[in-house]
């Protein structure tokens, strides 16, 4: 049978796999946030979401998979309305293959004043496999609609393995002029190729 | 969730040259071969959409097997040739809003607020005040709690003493049905060709740097 891939969400100091379907972006490291930890608009500036780090899970017979790549809409920021400097971010690196090895995984963190949570980017505090501006680049997800995916892990896997690509690594920005509410849903694209 | 396996829109059968063929899946079993590392040696290679009945055979095998009328995409090849076959697989996950008066799916597709209301129906979700029942223009206050978070209630402009107000979950934020597409992608020497359930493409190297002249 060709493929079974499923998206898991990894949270904790270990990086502990949850399967999600939809992810909404908060202040707190869990997979299924629901209503609880939601963004604060702050009063000046940019402030983040925790950071939250996903991948595919696959299974099943097949000969190889390859070349994982996620998309976005293109235009989360202008349906969002995140505000100055607002967007939904993500980390990438400047050559080869984007997705973050299980390795380095790192649990999102933030502070509670000023109500934020930590860039990725962040020198000090920010995910140390997306934080060195020589090798990486923590980007405008928009950046990547489907003319243009983002090449999360090249692989190739199988025959027939079970496991997992490297997970890719999601934030959301919003500006201090962000109106507060609830946001349209958007969609995420992971295309992979197969035989 | 054990999720969802990928759809195949069509299946392979290799040709040889002496007239034998591989099908990705054998007639009689439904059971599938693997594409494996034979990727040379063929005098053609098909792809073949699937027929009810026998996409109804690979089902009961677990596999997604789509049946319908597509075209069937004829690849002649030298057996020298080398090819390269890869399925391009697209899963599309998010989240959209169920109206429990009509039981329609959307979109919110409105930027900013005003709240989401359905489409169909015009459901809303709405404040309501255990003493003055239905409110329209709550007072937002923010709220530090112990560990130092703000939370925003939402209180009822009529009430004397600070109450707060519940919202109604006749719009409720549900998973999508996860959506996949499918594209093949065939290389061969000099020449790609893609497919899926709308266009067949065939893109050939020694065009693509061509400068037109005049």
């Amino acid at each position: 049978m060709p493929s079974t891939v499923i998206i898991e969400c990894l949270t904790g100091v270990n990086g502990t796999p949850q399967t999600i379907t939809n992810h909404r972006f908060n202040l707190g490291d869990t997979p299924v946030p629901g209503l609880t930890n939601p963004l604060r608009v702050p009063t000046s500036g940019t402030a983040d979401s925790w950071w939250c780090s996903h991948r595919a899970k696959y299974s099943g017979a097949y000969t190889e998979l390859s070349d994982f790549k996620l998309s976005s809409s293109g235009s989360i920021a202008a349906a969002w309305a995140l505000g100055t400097g607002g967007m939904v971010r993500i980390g990438t690196k400047l050559t080869g293959d984007s997705g973050c090895p299980d390795g380095s995984y790192q649990q999102a963190a933030g502070s509670t004043s000023p109500l934020t949570g930590y860039a990725l980017d962040d020198v000090a505090n920010g995910h140390a496999y997306y934080n060195n501006p020589e090798t990486d680049l923590v980007d405008n997800f928009d950046n990547y609609p489907a003319a243009n995916p983002l090449l999360i892990d090249s692989g190739p896997y199988g025959p027939n393995v079970t496991g997992h690509t490297k997970h890719w690594c999601l934030q959301c920005r919003y500006g201090s002029d962000a109106a507060p509410g609830d946001r349209v849903t958007q969609t995420v694209t992971l295309t992979w190729a197969e035989i | 969730m054990n999720g969802f396996p990928t759809p195949l829109t069509r299946y392979w059968i290799k040709q040889w040259p002496n007239g034998k063929v591989t099908p990705q899946f054998k007639p009689d079993t439904a059971e599938e071969v693997l594409w494996g590392d034979k990727n040379s040696g063929m005098t053609g290679l098909r792809f073949v959409p699937f027929s009810p009945k026998f996409a109804e055979k690979i089902r009961e095998k677990g596999v997604l097997a789509i049946p319908s009328s597509l075209p069937s995409v004829d690849i002649p090849l030298d057996p020298s040739e080398t090819v390269r076959v890869r399925r391009l697989q697209a899963l599309t996950q998010g989240s959209c809003y169920l109206c429990h008066n009509c039981k329609s799916m959307f979109d919110w597709q409105e930027p900013t607020p005003p709240y989401p209301a359905c489409p169909k129906c015009g459901t809303v979700n709405h404040w309501y005040c255990d003493v003055h029942g239905q409110i329209d223009d709550p007072i937002f206050f923010d709220r530090e709690e112990e560990n130092g978070r703000t939370v925003t209630e939402a209180r009822c402009p009529i009430c004397s003493d600070p109450h707060g107000l519940v919202r109604s979950t006749d719009l409720e934020i549900v998973d999508r049905p996860p959506e996949f597409r499918v594209k093949y992608n065939v290389q061969v020497p000099g020449a790609e060709i893609e497919f899926d359930e709308t266009n067949i493409k065939v893109l050939r190297s020694c065009l693509t740097n061509t400068t037109p002249t005049s």
